[in-house]
């Protein structure tokens, strides 16, 4: 398979930057609001480096304003879920029959009217982010010289086409620990798609230059529509935070009694903030009421505070996040406003989040998660209360901020244990990890990542293969990898993480082994395949042996599934098989051995890497030579 | 790296050798997606919450060699752009009806 490049001159070399032609490339984001901002965080990346894309975009009509309010995307298409569906679910209220039964090919009028437009010229590149059934046969429809994401194949199975959303389906969808941000993902598989595709980019990346830096158009006098006389809402010095309560789902919500005595302890104590409370619906409303009582119980009135629950449109919102210093907020969209809008974060992350994923992106967000048990996140329990969201409290959320806010004083050489115990707060942080964001350098690997800033913490297994399958991601399809455990500390590791990965070590020589013996097996079948005159007529001889080969390829299979069910923490490494096993591309037996055989090689160096990090994480922990001189006598007159 | 970088380049489909001109898969692409919109609204529907996007179709393939039930028959989709309008056109004219 040759590579298409798209804009390539006559000789072979890139055209000069004035001549480009435009890119046309298509994007599908059916997801909900926080999606969308990371594709358009990944977008204007692309943007910034390929200015000749033209990007359209698909979106749901609920979701679909802030992509609407920005000047670089080129046309937003609007998914009318609603006209298209309604007439079907109004069908199923009337007469209630199973919706399997419903003749769908009768009724795709409708849809074909609206998918049109789409189809009426191909697309150079289309993108699925949604990663959804649904958006995988639109995507199937599509025309386009390349698609990204989920598709479907002419005999209408599904199909992830490409590398990075294996990776998505196999490690992502599947709940594996991973540490690579969704956005970062999102934005590699762009650029390298355009790499691949288009050629380098035209501008150089400015690494100066924000993401904000126009990111949304939204009109000037926005915050005009906010009026409260008698209040000091238009002085300039004054710290605007906002409180978005609520969650993307309730399960992800902080406790209401928490917001109230957070608002009272910074407006305490803060007499020089403003606070805006944000959301919607009537579990804000609840929320926002109960802050609202608790200020003026404790005689803190309303003065600085102002309630906007359910009054804010999308470009008012916006203005609010852009204009505030400081975003208090669970694990919702606006998490990702506010990265893209350079404004701070303080991400409570309770209840089933992913922040390594999906948290604030960026440098300095303070992400709290907690650290004990939930029966409910775990699975175990289907009671509706977490239990761990009491295990951040607001004194420590305070602490969290207060620390942060105060970087540009202490500078970060007080740690935040000594923080805490300034504020007479030591041991809040019993229950939780606070992490702090940081943009890591190119050579260092790139995207995101979460410090932790508590000092006495140690690594979890579980963050520990976290890092490692971060790792292998970029082994993949990167390229390269930074240095194997450069950012682990040796303080950061406890007796059981050390007992954990020696039990595991055992384990990962297998998975070498069994990968190994699978790519040596598909290389066989290919070798055979090739020998014999046709794939349809052979000789006896010929298919038995190629039947032995692949029953042997079976056998294999069914002991990397054993391993992986002796030690879960290994599963990525089925799930990615798995699914390069159903995307292999070919007609022949030869060509699918070769892609076998590829995929194995994957596996190969996977499980490589897992052995690298072993050794170095165990070779830490052990003695090492201090300098000095140790036959110095000491005052007493021993000789040490 | 990979492969040979294939993996990172998505599926690639080459205009000069292709007709998606096949009414019946575009319809087949329109009636999956009519039917996976619908079951998603109702699930919507049923709990509030969106479910986790997952594509849960990966069936247990196992050895795919030499077996034909897998990827062996699968050719790339592939349009021309004039074919795939005059497709929409007619299935907008002629499909449109009541469930």
């Amino acid at each position: 398979m040759s590579i298409v490049q798209l804009s390539p001159s006559q000789d072979g070399t890139r055209e000069e930057p004035t001549a480009s032609p435009r890119v046309r490339i298509l994007v599908i984001q059916l997801s909900r609001l926080g999606d969308t901002l990371q594709s358009l965080m990944a977008l204007r990346a692309a943007k910034q480096l390929y200015p000749q894309l033209e990007i359209h975009f698909v979106a749901r009509e609920k979701f679909a304003d802030a992509a609407r309010n920005t000047e670089w995307i080129d046309q937003v298409h609007v998914l009318p879920t609603g006209a298209l569906v309604e007439p079907v679910l109004k069908f199923l209220k009337e007469n209630p029959v199973d919706p399997q039964h419903i003749d769908y090919r009768s009724i795709i009028g409708n849809a074909a009217s609206w998918i049109a437009p789409l189809v009426d010229q191909p697309w150079q590149l289309v993108f699925n982010w949604t990663y959804s059934d649904t958006s995988s046969w639109l995507t199937g429809i599509l025309p386009s010289v390349a698609k990204f994401g989920f598709t479907r194949k002419v005999d209408l199975n599904a199909a992830t086409p490409d590398g990075w959303s294996h990776y998505i389906q196999a490690v992502l969808q599947q709940q594996s620990p991973q540490n690579i941000h969704l956005t970062d993902i999102l934005t590699t598989q762009l650029l390298t798609a355009l790499q691949l595709h288009v050629g380098d980019p035209e501008n150089e990346a400015n690494g100066r230059e924000s993401l904000a830096t126009k990111f949304f158009n939204l009109p000037k006098d926005c915050l005009e529509t906010i009026r409260e006389e008698g209040r000091h809402w238009k002085d300039p010095s004054r710290k605007w935070i906002s409180f978005q309560l609520g969650a993307g789902h309730p399960a992800k919500s902080w406790n209401r009694e928490s917001w109230a005595r957070l608002a009272c302890r910074i407006l305490t104590r803060h007499s020089d903030c403003n606070l805006i409370l944000l959301g919607g619906g009537e579990a804000d409303r609840a929320t926002a009421s109960l802050i609202l009582d608790e200020l003026r119980h404790n005689g803190l009135e309303d003065r600085s505070v102002l309630s906007l629950i359910d009054q804010t449109d999308f470009p008012l919102w916006a203005s609010i996040i852009g204009r505030s210093q400081w975003v208090f907020s669970g694990d919702t969209s606006v998490v990702h406003l506010a990265s893209v809008l350079g404004t701070r974060v303080v991400n409570i992350s309770v209840g089933p989040v992913r922040y390594q994923e999906t948290g604030p992106y960026g440098n300095g967000h303070l992400v709290l998660q907690p650290d004990v048990t939930c029966s409910v996140c775990a699975g175990v329990t289907q009671e509706s209360e977490h239990s761990c969201r009491n295990a951040i409290t607001h004194e420590l959320v305070y602490a969290t901020w207060s620390y942060g806010a105060s970087e540009w004083a202490h500078r970060r050489e007080i740690s935040f244990e000594e923080h805490l115990e300034h504020l007479g707060l030591s041991g809040v942080d019993a229950t939780a990890r606070v992490f702090r964001s940081r943009i890591r350098l190119t050579d260092e690997g790139g995207g995101v990542s979460y410090e932790p800033i508590q000092k006495t913490r140690k690594l979890r297994f579980e963050d520990w293969s976290a890092r490692v399958t971060g790792h292998v991601a970029r082994a993949w399809y990167c390229g390269w990898t930074p240095q194997v455990a450069m950012e682990t500390d040796r303080n950061l590791l406890s007796s059981e993480l050390l007992r954990d990965l020696r039990k595991v070590s055992e384990s990962v020589d297998v998975l070498l082994k069994i990968s190994e013996e699978g790519r040596r097996t598909s290389q066989q079948i290919q070798r055979e395949a090739m020998r014999t005159k046709s794939s349809k007529v052979m000789r006896i001889e010929d298919k038995t042996r190629i039947q032995e080969l692949a029953l042997k390829l079976s056998e294999i299979d069914k002991l990397l599934e054993r391993l992986v069910r002796a030690q879960p923490c290994l599963s990525p490494f089925l799930s990615i098989q798995r699914v390069m096993m159903h995307n292999l591309v070919g007609n022949e037996v030869d060509e699918l051995g070769k892609q076998s055989s590829l995929v194995w090689d994957q596996l190969v160096t996977g499980s490589r890497i897992w052995r690298e990090w072993i050794e170095a994480t165990l070779s830490l922990t052990r003695p090492r030579a201090v300098k000095g001189n140790f036959h110095e006598k000491r005052p007493d007159g021993i000789q040490v | 790296m990979t492969t040979d970088g294939t993996l990172l380049q998505g599926e690639i489909t080459d205009f000069s050798k292709s007709k998606l001109g096949d009414q019946d898969l575009v319809e087949h692409l329109l009636t999956g997606f009519m039917r996976a919109l619908v079951e998603e609204q109702l699930v919507d529907n049923r709990r509030e919450a969106r479910p986790t996007p997952a594509l849960d179709t990966i069936e247990p393939l196992g050895n795919p060699l030499p077996s034909t039930q897998t990827t062996q028959t699968i050719k790339p989709v592939s349009a021309t752009p004039a074919s795939a309008k005059r497709n929409f056109k007619c299935i907008q004219g002629g499909r449109e009806g009541n469930a």
